[in-house]
């Protein structure tokens, strides 16, 4: 599993947004330093190596990586039900002075 | 935090609201207003009438735009993962930018070119036509057809589409344009005309039952035979400008006179192919004319071969009983006498039609004007396709309209000074006496045109667009209208017996 299988994609979101500017405020003359970033990582990634994958792509130091796994929803198309996949979600906080750019 | 930013984002939105809704002045009037100050416009002289403008809109001006614009699809834009106006401006701003950048150049240009003409104190006629490189197939030494980049000049609305919104500097783009000469209209009111009076003599209705039968004449193949003139004929076409193969054409119908083909007159060509049969190949030098859309190719002789594969020959029917039958008569006398009658009825049409005519050359004859001694291809088109609506609502066969088209397409362009006169002075003489022609006159004088050729009034209508010339049958009503305005006001007096 090399790093750009383990980091699936960022999580752009609304709360995601937020999230990343949380800690360190965001104004239109500064954009946000630090914060918390949110991807969805191959299952069987685990904490050290989404932290690994992430500052080596991004170029950023990670303090901490929290993980959940996210169940798949159930879907139904006419008699037939199913599910979408599960998948796992990992929000990494970034140090300080780091920043990722995710738009 | 988060709902802070929320509800700051609130009050800057209902900010904006609330200076957009000021009650005088338009997003439009703004914009143009702005783009008064703001806009600076280059002219050059190239021709008779005929002006080179290069407009250019500041960065800052455009910048301010483009914010705009960016704020108002934020509180509108819809992006998975975000409620309804929550987006960041920057996420916006890299979905939307090129769609926005697109729209906003197309605005910018129309506006700018509309502001610049009025800072300018210009009165154009027809549409502008922009400078832009554009696509276009051209067939390489292998025969394959490739797409190159050109200069050329296309009409605003064609142009605005390969016109990009610049990353960086000022938006800056070239046009011509043709202006409407000086003059003066003169007293309107109390025109002296002379109303003829008219007889339908035996004459005329020969000449309507012969109008009959050209009406019913179809092309039909010449088996074994020599082209003559007129013939229609299925050729495969090349053409080449100093060795390159520009087109190529397998299999195209054209009429065995001298015509316009791709842009390029080809006096001599009537002559060339007459007395050719199928199998037989003919080639013609000729030269692209100085205001040929590519602007590569101007003045540079051309060459056209072509390879005749079928003849076709306009074949008039005899007035026998198939005809008069498909006509609804039962004989010729009861032809006759319905013609007759009908061309009684329509007299007072064509009475007006000779008082519209006295007053135009009325008109013609009290304005000075100078007349430039070269016209543009496009002015020279313009007055062609109106008088091809003319011979169309005249009720003159299709053949015959065609024929008159490409002839006055081969000729010099200075062809006629009366038509660019009558021409200028229309503009003018509308516009003083404020007239317009509604959808509904429109589409009654389409129908008209689709009972006379006998065709469904939407395929009457479609054909009409596809040659450009609703506009022109716009203008002849226009023009119409004018004259018979001109008319109520005018001093007329009896004329003798006339027809």
């Amino acid at each position: 599993m090399d790093i750009y299988n383990i980091v699936r994609r960022p999580l752009v979101t609304e709360k995601g947004t937020h999230q990343a500017q949380e800690s360190h405020g965001d104004t239109r003359s500064q954009p946000a330093r630090g914060g918390s970033y949110a991807f969805e990582v191959h299952p069987e990634a685990t904490k050290p190596m989404i932290r690994e994958a992430v500052e080596k792509i991004y170029s950023v130091r990670v303090l901490e990586v929290r993980t959940a796994n996210r169940k798949g929803k159930p879907r139904r198309v006419r008699y037939k039900t199913g599910k979408t996949v599960d998948w796992k979600k990992a929000v990494v906080v970034l140090h300080p002075d780091s920043h990722i750019d995710v738009f | 935090m988060a709902d802070e930013e929320l509800a700051a984002e609130g009050t800057e939105g209902s900010g904006t609201e609330a200076q957009g809704a000021e009650p005088e002045l338009s997003e439009e009037d703004k914009l143009r207003a702005r783009l008064k100050e703001a806009v600076s416009v280059t002219k050059e002289d190239i021709g008779p009438l005929r002006l080179k403008l290069t407009v250019t809109v500041p960065r800052d001006l455009m910048d301010e735009r483009l914010t705009e614009q960016f704020r108002e699809l934020k509180r509108e834009a819809q992006i998975p993962g975000f409620r309804k106006g929550r987006a960041p401006l920057r996420l916006v701003e890299k979905r939307f930018g090129t769609d926005v950048g697109t729209e906003l150049a197309d605005q910018l240009v129309h506006a700018s070119f509309s502001v610049a003409t009025e800072k300018e104190e210009l009165r154009t006629v027809g549409d502008a036509l922009v400078w832009v490189s554009a696509p276009e197939k051209r067939l390489d030494e292998k025969g394959i057809e490739r797409t190159v980049h050109v200069e050329k000049l296309l009409p605003m609305d064609e142009a605005v589409e390969h016109i990009d919104f610049p990353k960086e500097g000022p938006l800056t783009y070239a046009c011509e344009v043709e202006i409407a000469p000086q003059f003066e209209l003169p007293a309107l009111d109390n025109i002296p005309l002379t109303r003829p009076q008219v007889e339908i003599t035996d004459q005329d209705v020969d000449a309507e039952v012969d109008r009959l039968r050209r009406y019913r004449a179809t092309y039909q193949p010449v088996d074994d035979g020599m082209v003559e003139a007129d013939d229609l004929l299925y050729t495969s076409v090349k053409w080449t400008v100093e060795g390159q193969l520009l087109r190529q054409e397998e299999s195209t119908d054209l009429p065995a006179r001298d015509l316009r083909l791709f842009g390029v007159p080809l006096k001599g060509l009537g002559a060339a192919v007459c007395g050719k049969r199928v199998g037989d190949e003919v080639a013609l030098e000729a030269t692209v004319p100085d205001d040929h859309q590519n602007t590569e190719i101007r003045g540079k002789p051309a060459r056209f071969e072509f390879k005749l594969q079928e003849i076709k020959r306009l074949h008039v029917p005899p007035l026998d009983a198939d005809l008069l039958n498909a006509a609804g008569f039962e004989n010729e006398g009861e032809l006759r006498s319905f013609y007759r009658s009908r061309m009684e009825s329509e007299r007072g049409r064509l009475v007006k039609r000779a008082l519209r005519e006295q007053a135009m050359q009325y008109l013609i004859e009290h304005i000075p004007m100078e007349v430039p001694q070269a016209m543009s291809q496009r002015q020279a088109d313009r007055i062609i396709l109106r008088r091809m609506m003319e011979m169309y609502r005249n009720q003159v066969p299709e053949a015959e309209i065609r024929k008159a088209g490409d002839e006055m397409r081969v000729k010099a362009q200075t062809e006629s000074e009366r038509d660019v006169k009558a021409y200028f002075i229309m503009e003018k003489l509308a516009e003083r006496l404020d007239v317009d022609v509604s959808e509904d006159e429109l589409n009654g004088a389409i129908h008209a045109i689709a009972q006379q050729q006998n065709r469904r009034f939407d395929r009457v209508r479609d054909d009409l667009a596809k040659q450009k010339a609703l506009v022109p049958l716009f203008l002849q009503l226009r023009d119409e209208k004018a004259l018979d305005r001109l008319i109520e006001k005018a001093t007329i007096s009896e004329g003798t017996a006339n027809t």
